[in-house]
Formats: C-alpha cells, sequence, structure tokens
C-alpha cells in the first residue's frame, strides 16, 4: 500500500510508521520547545 | 576482535569516575532526607538525564532494539510514548503536582506520599509490599543483562561480572544514597547519548542516508519470515517498515504487549515518580524536560530506528536479514556493532550498556532499600504491632543507617536471584515489561486520583489497590503465556504455562488489571461518596 499519491516518504509508505516517525522527532521537539518556553516560569499556586 | 588493553583501560577509567561521584555523594549525605531526596535541590540537567537513564535499561536499548531488527519498525511507537507520556506528560502534568503535594505532606517515598495523602497506613505498606516483591525480579533481569554483557567484552565469568556489577553500584547508593544514585545517573545517561549518537552517525553512513536506507529495508519486505519459526512468530508481519496487520498475532504482542504496559506502566514507576519529589521548584522541572527529551530520542528512538537498519547492513555484507545474521533477536544490536562499527565505538558501546544497566540498578537498590528500611519498617515502629522497646522515632543518623541496611539486604536478594536462578536473556525485556505492569495496574487509578482530587478517596483507593495488584498476579501466574513462562508456577501446578488459549494467552496482565482496578475505583468511589452523603 502507498500514501501520498503512491510516493514514499523518507521511503516509507506505511502511514503508521511515518506517523510513530513524526510523533517521536515532534515529541522531542515538544520537549525542548517547553522547557525553553517555561525556563523562567515561577512557582504556580497551589 | 577489540583490544583487550584498550577495553579494561576504559572499564577502569569509568569505574574510576563513578567511584569518585558515589564518593562526593556519600560526602553531601548527612541525614535521611539526604539520602531519600538527595537534599531537594538537584540541578535540572541532572533530574532530566536521571529521570531518562533510570527509565531506560540495558534492555531497553539491546532487547527493544534486536525487536526492531527482528519485526520492524512498529516499535518506533514505544518510543514516541516514551517521550510524550513518560516524560512530557509526566512532568507537566504529574512532576509538579507531586513535588508540591510531597512538600505540603512532607513525604520521602512514593508509599509515604500516597499513604500520606489518602490517610491510609495499609496504603503505604501494601504499596511497599508490592514494590519488594515485583522489583527484584526487574532487578534480577538488569543485573544480568549487565552481567551478560560485560563477561564476554572482559574476558570473564558472568558470575564474576555479576559480583563486580553488583558490588560498584550497591557500594555508591548504599553511602552515598539518592544524591550518588543521581549524580553517577547524569554521568551515565551523557555517555549514553554520546554512544548512541556516535553509532547513528555511522550506521546512517553505512546504509547510504536515512532515505536510501528506509527505501531499501522496504524493499526487502519480501525477505522478512513468515509464519512461526524458531526464531519468532510472524503471522501478520508486512515487512519492517510498515506495522504488522491489524489484530494479527503480532500486532497484539506489539500493541497489547510492549507499547501500552511499557508506554503507559513508566507513569506509576515508584523509582521516576521519586524524582519528581527531588526537584526544588516547578521550574527545575521544567528546565530538565529538553534534556530529558534529547535523552529518550537519542537512546531507545536511535536503538529501535537502527535496530530495523541492520538488516540492510547485514543483507549488503552477508546476504542475510539481521535475525539470520546475530543468530537470536537478544544478539542482534551487540553482533551489528561489533561487526560494523570502528573499535573505539564499541568500547563506548560496551559502557553505554554497563552504563544503562548500572543507572536503572543503582535506583532500583535504592527504591527497595527506602520501601523496606523507611516505609514498612520505621512505619512499623509508629505502630502497636512491635513491642514497647522497639517503638519510638529514631534519631536521625539511626534512621539513616535502617534505610541503608535495608538497602544492602535487598542488594544481596537481588543479587543471589541473579546468581542462582537460570540466566536467559530471552527473559530480560518480559520481566521489564512486568515490573512496569504491575505497577500501573496497582498503582495509577489511586495515584491519578490523589493528584486531581479535591477530597481523595481512601476506600476507592484501597479496594483499587487491591484488586489491581490481584488481578495482575492471578492473571501473570495463570494466563499469560510469556509471564507464565517467566514465572514458572502455572507449569508446576497445571503442567502448561497458561490456561488460557489462542490470542487470550498473548494479552498482558495489565490488559485485565488496570480496568479492572480502575472500574473498582470509580464503583467504590461513588459508592463512598452515596454514603458519605447519606451520612449528612
Amino acid at each position: 500500500m502507498s500514501i501520498f499519491g503512491g510516493k514514499r516518504v523518507f521511503g516509507i509508505d506505511d502511514p503508521w510508521i511515518i506517523a510513530a516517525y513524526v510523533l517521536l522527532f515532534g515529541s522531542t521537539a515538544a520537549c525542548v520547545i517547553y522547557g525553553i518556553w517555561k525556563w523562567n516560569e515561577e512557582e504556580e499556586a497551589d | 576482535m577489540v583490544d583487550t588493553g584498550l577495553v579494561v583501560g576504559a572499564t577502569i577509567v569509568y569505574i574510576g569516575i563513578v567511584v569518585v561521584l558515589g564518593y562526593l555523594g556519600w560526602k553531601k549525605t548527612k541525614s535521611g532526607k539526604d539520602f531519600l531526596l538527595a537534599g531537594q535541590n538537584v540541578s535540572p540537567w541532572i533530574i532530566g538525564l536521571s529521570y531518562g537513564s533510570t527509565f531506560i535499561s540495558t534492555s531497553a536499548i539491546v532487547g527493544f532494539g534486536g525487536f526492531a531488527g527482528n519485526y520492524g519498525m512498529g516499535i518506533i511507537w514505544l518510543a514516541a510514548l516514551n517521550i510524550l507520556v513518560g516524560l512530557l506528560l509526566a512532568f507537566v502534568y504529574f512532576g509538579k503536582k507531586v513535588r508540591r503535594l510531597g512538600k505540603k505532606l512532607k513525604a520521602q517515598t512514593f508509599p509515604e506520599l500516597l499513604g500520606k495523602a489518602y490517610g491510609s497506613r495499609f496504603i503505604r505498606w501494601f504499596m511497599a509490599i508490592v514494590i519488594l516483591i515485583g522489583m527484584p525480579l526487574y532487578t534480577w533481569a538488569v543485573l544480568i543483562s549487565g552481567s551478560l554483557l560485560m563477561s564476554p567484552t572482559l574476558g570473564i565469568s558472568v558470575n564474576d561480572a555479576l559480583i563486580i556489577l553488583t558490588l560498584i553500584t550497591a557500594a555508591y547508593v548504599i553511602f552515598g544514597g539518592l544524591r550518588a544514585v543521581m549524580y553517577t545517573d547524569a554521568l551515565q545517561g551523557a555517555l549514553m547519548i554520546f554512544g548512541m549518537i556516535a553509532i547513528m552517525v555511522i550506521t546512517i553512513s553505512l546504509i547510504g542516508g536515512v532515505d536510501h536506507g528506509n527505501q531499501s529495508l522496504t524493499d526487502m519486505a519480501s525477505l522478512h519470515p513468515t509464519g512461526i519459526t524458531s526464531t519468532g512468530n510472524y503471522n501478520g508481519m508486512n515487512g519492517w517498515t510498515a506495522m504488522p496487520a491489524a489484530f494479527s498475532d503480532n500486532w497484539i504482542i506489539l500493541v497489547g504487549t510492549i507499547i501500552i504496559p511499557v508506554g503507559i506502566g513508566v507513569l506509576a514507576q515508584p523509582q521516576l515518580a521519586v524524582r519528581f519529589m527531588t526537584a526544588k521548584d516547578s521550574k527545575t522541572l521544567n528546565r530538565s524536560i529538553p534534556f530529558g527529551g534529547v535523552f529518550l530520542l537519542t537512546t531507545v528512538g536511535f536503538a529501535y530506528i537502527l535496530g530495523s537498519w541492520t538488516n540492510v547492513y547485514f543483507y549488503d555484507k552477508l546476504t542475510q536479514i539481521s535475525i539470520v545474521a546475530a543468530k537470536s533477536q537478544g544478539n542482534i544490536i551487540p553482533a551489528f556493532i561489533n561487526m560494523a562499527m570502528p573499535e573505539w565505538v564499541v568500547v563506548i558501546f560496551m559502557l553505554t550498556l554497563v552504563a544503562a544497566a548500572m543507572s536503572t540498578l543503582s535506583s532500583l537498590f535504592h527504591v527497595m532499600g527506602s520501601a523496606a528500611g523507611y516505609d514498612i519498617w520505621r512505619s512499623l515502629k509508629m505502630t502497636k504491632l512491635l513491642p514497647e522497646r522497639m517503638r519510638g522515632e529514631d534519631e536521625s543518623g539511626k534512621a539513616l543507617n535502617i534505610t541503608r541496611g535495608a538497602t544492602l539486604v535487598f542488594v544481596m536478594v537481588s543479587f543471589l536471584m541473579a546468581y542462582f536462578l537460570p540466566s536467559s536473556g530471552g527473559f530480560i525485556p518480559i520481566a521489564t515489561s512486568m515490573f512496569f505492569g504491575i505497577c500501573a495496574s496497582a498503582f495509577l487509578p489511586l495515584y491519578i486520583h490523589m493528584l486531581w482530587s479535591k477530597d481523595p478517596s481512601k476506600k476507592a483507593a484501597e479496594w483499587s489497590l487491591a484488586v489491581g495488584t490481584i488481578v495482575w498476579l492471578f492473571t501473570a501466574l495463570f494466563c499469560c503465556k510469556t509471564d507464565g513462562a517467566v514465572l514458572g508456577i502455572c507449569k508446576a501446578i497445571f503442567g502448561t504455562d497458561t490456561l488460557l488459549s489462542g490470542q487470550l494467552a498473548v494479552l498482558d496482565p495489565i490488559l485485565y488489571a488496570l480496568p479492572l482496578s480502575t472500574l473498582t475505583f470509580i464503583i467504590v468511589w461513588f459508592y463512598d461518596k452515596k454514603m458519605v452523603k447519606a451520612a449528612a
């Protein structure tokens, strides 16, 4: 089975595996962005 | 063959640095709070790396990396969940609340936190007992995996490797407490990042780039084994760059016994939850998230991707797929490293794996010692269950020594298990996922409720904890084929590893126990609220 008009993305054509790659690198990017964004955020109130 | 002098020299330097960091931890450990929570002033980068390196043991890299080599890239979902759920969600939604609540209740361990939050001594003791029953199995798996790796590289027997690994790790945990554990974790985490990046860069160049490597692997789909063979069950497989067919045997194994139990189970791991309580403030936890994220991507993320790519390399060099070239799933990553990598990378990789084993092991020793010495023994002394002369609060120094003594006892239990039980590498990932499973099944509903409810229900928490533990134990012992084979009790009684058949026998115990413990919680909680309302 091929998606994206029959083209492979980075040599892979199963959308579930492509989604896993996207989630893997996307989650890491989210961790880095969140950490930098909240770097100086003070304590939240209870 | 790697030069023995290089291996021994690098190992000595590594162990020397670990000993120095352990000494620094010992120098700063003066009280029980220092031993249990590292003084609650640990740097963000140390918390991030320590959380990651405790989470990721050798079995995650070699065991699940080998799984990727055998079954393909579907396991990347686990790495993605590790980062998204096990790190980001855990720190942002659990970590900050745990830290604040821990400070407010003056709790120093995970069982004490939940016990105090619910006002229940039963919860504290029961959780400590679950830890003391389940954790030695996980510790045994980590000890064995570290020893099996050290033995051939250093040219010593597995038992000698086991003794060295236990002695060094136990020494810095017992004397330096959590501070030494986290200092050494940070060193080990940094080493793991460096080693895995080096291996990834060289692998990408060996397979001709990411695009070309994936393309080649996709084109090799017809070479993937089918049916059930001596190296595995390949029913439902569609090649290495595709998920198994939905609800096939392999899909159920991948999703039901690996991705869900390990992906969710991480949230209720006592050795990880305690890391949140070491932070001075929420800012420290926020700052530690990027370090943990990068660590998890470069260790498990890279291991699962390159595990699959090993097929391209082995086919190019030997015209064999990885499982044939390496002869067993557990040997795929080591065989690839030994054949494809330069000598210095082989040495770094060996140290990376020893570091991965030691960092997880040290935290497990520490949590078992805390559960026995602090949560059970010291808490027991406050009750009338002991003779009067034994009751009462210990002085700070004595309390510290009791926790140290309890740690030593559980180090010895784990060592004896590893020394006398069979050391099969195949059991390592199973034992790992078993501990994640029992923690999630027993602890997760009450852990979540504690953090988000303004009026936590003690009755619901106690019932849910008991039901989750009992159902998990029953299904692991008698229903799940893979867990049953490790525990051996079903076979001893009924002559078979499972009382179920077909795909039901493949399901992980967490899939029975977690929904039931959650359901129990909800039912008792509503009943409890109704009773309180009626009484009012």
